[in-house]
């Protein structure tokens, strides 16, 4: 069964036409219908909270600057937006309607990332976010922790280049772990799309797991193959180590479970996700 | 998600017969496979006893508890067997695309943690309504907690699930349940959708669940939108009952795990007394 709706909220235009591109050919793959958000503060929010009155020239300036830099903001988003569905033959659409191609709409959203993943996050089989690479991200970062965590629904972080292809040549970290069980789960959609997936076997570091054969038996019921690779870390981390199969390889998406060990772990030893969030060079699938 | 696998705990008990019917009639449009698990404790381990035996008392006491098993998993097979004949099932190994496979295993191990695990990589996990209380209870917060795996509670082999409820409160868990029960949607002749509000309550929202089901080309036939005074426990049971429905889908364990014990919440309710055939998704 295909993805049913893509949800792919943006907050400025840096990196939107990487992330529609990436959103719009895991749409076309799917033939799923896209929802692209551009979700920006209310231009109130311009007016800085402060001791000294402020004249009302000046916060009408402010006013009238943030509104322009969000009209900018929204016409090169709808700009990318309309370049991107072309080049995927996704269908533009007013409204969510059945499609034997991928379709998409566009529209715009007053308020916080948090807030409108809070709504909307639940319903959508996937969220997509840009690279959190080089940069301040924080709100970005926090979305894609809360549609993980809160919301339980698999996000895609993007890289910082536009893909040719995604999930047909898929590499998945597995270490027979709870959340890298759920994370194969959720992209069971994309993996049938393409019919097969490589493992990369890491050693569990808590109790052993769900076996490698387990996970093999359970794809071969969805009709995907699947071969495997151990990943043995003498000198680098796992997570670098991940990446760096899924360079040499020429993976074009990696399947993780998010924040599989417990987020004290995590944040005490720097945890395989938050590297893989700060440093992937390839589409990341993750899930909790 | 696709049902490719569905997983159905037995025991040995009269209730694994239902379970496996009712999982294999829900694999059938699906051409899925069923795998029924037999999972219980290692015979050769039990907890040391409070007064201390002879060596002989505890040969004994090992060698009765493995042939009790022996012997459940015994009747197990023998019933698949005779399931598999009168449903025209076949075994896993003569897989095509186009039947209904089963398997049996037999696992050790403490259960609820054994079947939340191997829930974990299925699409379905089937429990009869008659199975004892407390064990469906751990299993199934399991398969859902754990899993991430919607459970079906079936009361009495099913039938072809033509109309479905769909119980809504806006909440993460009727969501999830929402997508997770699209393969059933998408075969059903009719869907309905039911919120079901206390007095003073705001209207629940409703337009993400269309908007959402539009996507795959379906609509509801009908909203109803209920009042109800009193607990949920039983409201969404009966409405579903008095709307002639085949299944029943909710949000399980929406609220905490902790607020449903103490609240008698309305998973317990459908859990432990599901009038019909019930869909609980996380």
């Amino acid at each position: 069964m295909t993805m049913a709706k893509i949800l792919v909220p943006l907050t400025s235009f840096a990196k939107s036409d990487v992330v529609l591109n990436t959103a719009f050919a895991l749409a076309h793959q799917q033939s799923a219908y896209v929802e692209v958000v551009f979700v920006h503060a209310d231009v109130r929010e311009a007016i800085p909270i402060s001791d000294m009155p402020l004249g009302p020239e000046i916060v009408q300036e402010l006013v009238d600057a943030a509104e322009t830099g969000y009209n900018i903001a929204a016409k090169r988003i709808r700009g990318d937006f309309s370049i991107c569905a072309a080049k995927w033959n996704v269908k533009v659409v007013g409204s969510p309607e059945k499609s034997h191609c991928a379709t998409a709409t566009y529209r715009e959203h007053v308020g916080h990332l948090r807030e409108f993943l809070d709504e909307q996050a639940p319903l959508s089989d996937l969220v997509v976010f840009p690279s959190l690479a080089d940069g301040n991200f924080d709100h970005e970062r926090q979305g894609l922790l809360d549609t993980l965590t809160k919301h339980g629904r698999p996000a895609l972080l993007c890289t910082n280049v536009a893909p040719t292809t995604i999930g047909s040549n898929a590499l998945i970290g597995w270490d027979g772990g709870d959340a890298a069980a759920i994370a194969l789960k959720a992209a069971l959609p994309v993996l049938e799309s393409t019919g097969s997936v490589r493992f990369a076997c890491v050693r569990s570091h808590g109790t052993p797991g769900r076996s490698l054969r387990d996970a093999k038996e359970y794809l071969a019921l969805h009709g995907i193959k699947a071969s495997e690779s151990v990943v043995s870390s003498t000198t680098r981390s796992i997570p670098s180590e991940l990446l760096e199969i899924a360079h040499k390889n020429g993976n074009d998406l990696l399947i993780v479970g998010g924040y599989g060990h417990s987020r004290a772990m995590e944040t005490i030893f720097g945890g395989t996700t938050d590297y893989l969030l700060s440093h992937n060079d390839v589409p990341l699938f993750l899930a909790h | 998600m696709t049902i490719a696998k569905i997983l159905v705990p037995v025991d040995g008990s009269p209730c694994d017969e239902v379970a496996l019917i009712g999982a294999i009639r829900t694999a059938t449009p699906f051409c899925a496979h069923v795998s029924a698990v037999y999972a219980h404790l290692d015979p050769g381990k039990i907890a040391p006893p409070a007064v201390p035996l002879s060596a002989e008392a505890m040969t004994a006491i090992l060698e009765g508890n493995a042939k009790v098993y022996r012997d459940s998993a015994r009747q197990i097979r023998e019933m698949i067997a005779r399931i598999s004949l009168s449903e025209d099932v076949v075994a896993e190994e003569d897989r095509s695309s186009d039947r209904v496979t089963i398997s049996f295993l037999e696992a050790l191990g403490y259960p609820p943690e054994l079947l939340g695990a191997m829930a974990s990589l299925s699409d379905l996990l089937v429990s009869a309504a008659c199975t004892q209380p407390a064990h469906r209870f751990d299993i199934a917060a399991a398969a859902l907690l754990k899993g991430k795996c919607p459970v079906l509670i079936t009361p009495k082999p099913l039938k072809e699930f033509r109309k479905i409820v769909i119980g809504w409160n806006n909440s993460v868990a009727a969501a999830h349940s929402l997508s997770a029960a699209l393969p059933f949607l998408e075969k059903a002749s009719t869907i309905e959708l039911v919120c079901l509000v206390h007095d003073r309550e705001p209207q629940v929202e409703i337009g993400r669940a269309l908007s959402y089901l539009r996507t795959k080309g379906l609509e509801f036939s009908s909203i109803h939108m209920r009042q109800i005074l009193g607990s949920t426990q039983h409201a969404l049971g009966d409405f579903a009952v008095e709307r002639h429905a085949d299944l029943l889908v909710v949000g399980g364990f929406g609220h905490s795990r902790t607020a449903e014990t103490l609240f008698g919440g309305v998973t317990n309710d459908l859990l432990f007394h599901p009038p019909l055939p019930v869909l609980l998704v996380h």
